[in-house]
């Protein structure tokens, strides 16, 4: 008894060390993006961003002269003070809702791109979820209506393969 | 002999109708001389796609430059491996090696002798022979890789093959990759023949267990290989960019993986046969979904295949196979009970439901975010661009969640766990886990809490597959009095199944560490230097100095000079190249990669000016790259192990029928796989 109250502590003592950890790596995670905000900034916008010229690759990898004028033209745009959100409402003014690297979200119709995997991720854990349920069930039934003594006659017999088997195998 | 080589496809798809035509009378009539002349037929065919294929590889390296293949993928100066690897380059020749690897499975398959006393052997066979048609058809009329030069003239120098595609990555990737689709047509042929002659029991699973796994472990290489080749050549400074093209075999992956789990259900529990059925024909059709993706330009991709005109045709046949196997499925429902096996949430059968949901959840996110630009135009009349960020939201905590399983899976009992075992089990690798994390966050100031988790997943994973040898060597040294580098030895080999799982489990956990640390701790710094100044990156300090070129044939070589120093340390010099083809526009870059266990200085040249005393170098600091490889590799071993032939290679007892009493062997002595 005394142990198993032993092991509920450390599972508590457990679990608050991961929530701990994860908080603590998430403030971490804040401090270190305002410590250079220009750069990272620059970094996340860059990663969120496609170059334009059909290239069909993401800003942050393309090395072309569209993709390098389009870096400048975040620079200035941030040294001129304006916010994240705005970069990408003027580039989605020019080029579309292409330029962005994922659908944008605010697209009601988008959210469907966002949205979908996780309720079908959900929607087969329902049925999952039923599908054990009737499983689990039906076996249980099926064994209620098994006669036990002829399975505990045969334990003794199926103790000695297993030993034998066992052996075989080691 | 290019008439040899197109009679030798136009004779080919004649043989594959008969084939498919007579081993299925042949069946029906119980006729034993025309199922043996349509054996006979399946070999031809590999045969005559073996001819096609030797002659276009003859045209290919003998430069031949009035085809029109060879004049269009090669150049009388290309080294002869490239000349042979520019088989796969194009269209046309990538179909000849996709039949030429078909038809010889088919031929294998046609010839076993296992099986053949059930009846399905020559429906299984029927079922490649279309697959051989179609892809005959299309090499015959819609691609014909002997096609000649228009004109009828013999052009003096070929086209040249795409510098990307010069790389030793393009020899293995594209094969693997093909091995690996063509692999799970196998499978998929044994469950139609199982469904059609009514035979549905497990006997199918049995007899592809091995195919479906190399299938898999083909297909597991070619996004490895594809990985590295981005990572070495395409100068991305990644390997992995959720292209379509990448996620189109991805896909297919992700639901072979969950159908290798899923299989072990019904081998052992006779249960999941419907599901199962149903993954097979799902992995099958996304296989030619795939190929479809990928030669029909339908959705934009960085990778430049040219769009033709098989993009129709590929989709025609993926529905129709859909159809036919769908309708087969429904039809034969009745016959796919289920038994009754289910005892416990709690078990290895319900924790692989997990694993498969998950997998098929990964799968069908990739695949959603693949075809998303479609929809969205479809629908809105809006092109939308589905990128790294989605698939790293939205495939990024389903594949951690799935990396977790990973860890619990294995450790959980057949029938019915209890959670006395289950907390011997975890308690450990999860304190381990725990441990591991905060020494990150302490160790490793402003790291992000995903990155933390994905670490600390990982290193659980990594802590139960330890825990699992750990405990079977002691059983068994104390049982037999081993040592215990002997009792390891001996415990693997005799469990290989078991055993090869856990190390590509474990190849899969490095991966996952190196996917996690390049992800997160990516240091990335772009500078335009003149010669003599400094570039520093983390510890590392690049000193530019200079440009320099060489000749390589007709190709010019530029490359910048850097030495590196960590620290105080000299590592000696780096020289990122450009390379300028004499008959290609753009000029293609030359990684250059200095490599440790613990991380990748990964330098690019991206530019240079005022005569080489100025150049734009691009530096990242890559941690844990190299673990992707070697995780890879760790990965075929074990696939290795597992399939390896021998009287001991499974311990899969099947010990649930009606009769056995249940519980008392599963919990304690058998957690395998």
């Amino acid at each position: 008894m005394r142990n198993r109250g032993w092991q509920r502590a450390a599972i508590a003592a457990l679990a608050g060390v991961v929530l701990a950890v994860i908080l603590a790596g998430s403030g971490a995670g804040r401090s270190y993006a305002a410590q250079g905000v220009d750069e990272t900034l620059f970094k996340k916008i860059e990663a969120n961003l496609m170059c334009t010229d059909g290239c069909g690759m993401p800003l942050a990898t393309c090395d072309n002269a569209t993709a390098q004028n389009m870096r400048q033209q975040i620079r200035e745009q941030l040294a001129a003070g304006l916010t994240e959100q705005e970069i990408y409402s003027y580039m989605v003014g020019i080029y579309g809702e292409e330029v962005m690297a994922a659908p944008p979200p605010h697209v009601p119709f988008n959210l469907v791109a966002w949205v979908m995997p996780f309720l079908a991720i959900l929607a087969g854990a329902l049925i999952i979820y039923l599908a054990l349920d009737r499983w689990v069930f039906d076996r249980r039934q099926a064994a209620h209506r098994e006669p036990d003594a002829a399975e505990e006659a045969d334990l003794e017999a199926y103790e000695g393969v297993l030993q034998r088997e066992m052996k075989k195998y080691l | 002999m290019v008439d040899v080589g197109y009679l030798a496809i136009l004779l080919g798809l004649c043989v594959s109708v008969y084939a498919a035509v007579a081993t299925v009378t042949g069946a029906r009539q119980g006729n034993e001389r025309i199922l043996r002349s349509a054996r006979g037929g399946a070999a031809s065919a590999a045969i005559l796609a073996s001819v096609a294929g030797v002659i276009l590889v003859y045209f290919l390296v003998t430069s031949n430059f009035r085809i029109l293949y060879v004049w269009q993928y090669t150049s009388s100066d290309l080294p002869a491996f490239y000349k042979f690897s520019a088989l796969w380059a194009g269209n046309a020749g990538s179909l000849l090696l996709w039949v030429w690897v078909l038809s010889i499975y088919w031929a294998i398959v046609a010839n076993s002798r296992r099986f053949q006393e059930r009846l399905a052997i020559p429906y299984v066979s029927a079922i490649l022979a279309i697959n051989s048609v179609f892809f005959f058809f299309l090499l015959a009329f819609v691609e014909n890789p002997f096609a000649l030069v228009p004109g009828g003239v013999t052009p003096a120098e070929g086209n040249g093959l795409n510098p990307l595609l010069q790389n030793p990555g393009m020899v293995f990737h594209p094969v693997t990759l093909y091995l690996g689709y063509v692999g799970f047509a196998i499978p998929y042929a044994y469950a139609m023949g199982a469904l059609i002659t009514r035979q549905v029991d497990d006997l199918w699973i049995k007899v592809t267990r091995r195919w479906t796994i190399i299938a898999w472990l083909f297909l597991t290489l070619g996004n490895l290989y594809g990985a590295q080749w981005a990572y070495v050549e395409l100068g991305w400074g990644g390997y992995w960019g959720w292209d379509p093209v990448e996620n189109a075999s991805f896909i297919p992956w992700l639901t072979g993986t969950a159908f290798l789990h899923s299989v072990m259900v019904q081998e052992r529990k006779d249960m999941l046969k419907t599901w199962n059925m149903l993954l097979i024909i799902i992995t099958y059709a996304l296989t030619i979904f795939g190929t479809f993706l990928v030669r029909s330009g339908v959705v934009t991709s960085v990778h430049a295949f040219a769009g033709s005109a098989l993009g129709p045709y590929l989709l025609g046949f993926m529905g129709l196979m859909l159809i036919f196997s769908l309708y087969l499925l429904v039809d034969r429902l009745k016959l796919l009970q289920e038994g009754r096996e289910f005892e416990s949430y709690l078990s290895k059968e319900a924790s692989f439901l997990v694993n498969n949901l998950l997998l098929v959840g990964a799968a069908f996110a990739t695949f959603w975010g693949t075809i998303f630009p479609l929809i969205s135009e479809a629908v809105r009349g809006v092109k939308v661009t589905v990128g790294p960020p989605y698939f790293e939201q939205v495939d990024g905590p389903i594949l951690l969640a799935m990396l977790f399983v990973l860890g619990v899976c294995p450790l959980i009992a057949w029938q019915k766990a209890n959670w006395k075992n289950l907390r011997e089990s975890f308690s450990l690798p999860l304190a381990s886990a725990v441990v591991f994390a905060i020494i990150l966050v302490f160790a490793v100031p402003g790291a992000d809490w995903r990155a933390v988790s994905g670490f600390a997943v990982a290193f659980f994973v990594l802590a139960t597959i330890f825990l699992e040898f750990f405990r079977g060597v002691r059983v068994r040294a104390r049982m037999t009095g081993e040592r215990a580098l002997t009792a390891l030895g001996r415990l693997v080999w005799r469990n290989r199944r078991r055993y090869g799982g856990y190390m590509v489990h474990l190849g899969v956990v490095m991966i996952a560490f190196a996917v996690v640390g390049s992800t997160f701790f990516m240091h990335e710094v772009t500078r335009t230097v003149n010669a003599g100044e400094v570039i520093t990156v983390g510890d590392y300090a690049l000193t530019y100095q200079g440009m320099d070129y060489r000749q390589e044939g007709r190709n010019t070589v530029y490359f910048a000079n850097l030495a590196v120093k960590k620290g105080t340390r000299d590592l000696g010099v780096v020289r990122p190249e450009k390379v300028e083809y004499a008959n290609w526009p753009e000029m293609s870059s030359e990684v250059a990669i200095m490599g440790s266990l613990k991380e990748d200085l990964y330098v690019i040249l991206s530019g240079w000016g005022n005569y080489g005393r100025e150049a734009t170098i691009e530096v990242h600091v890559n941690p844990l790259v190299s673990w992707l490889w070697i995780g890879g590799y760790v990965l075929v071993l074990g696939t290795i192990l597992a399939v390896w032939p021998g009287r001991d290679r499974t311990l899969g007892v099947r010990y649930a029928s009606a009769s056995t009493p249940r519980g008392w062997i599963s919990e304690e002595n058998d957690r395998g796989v």
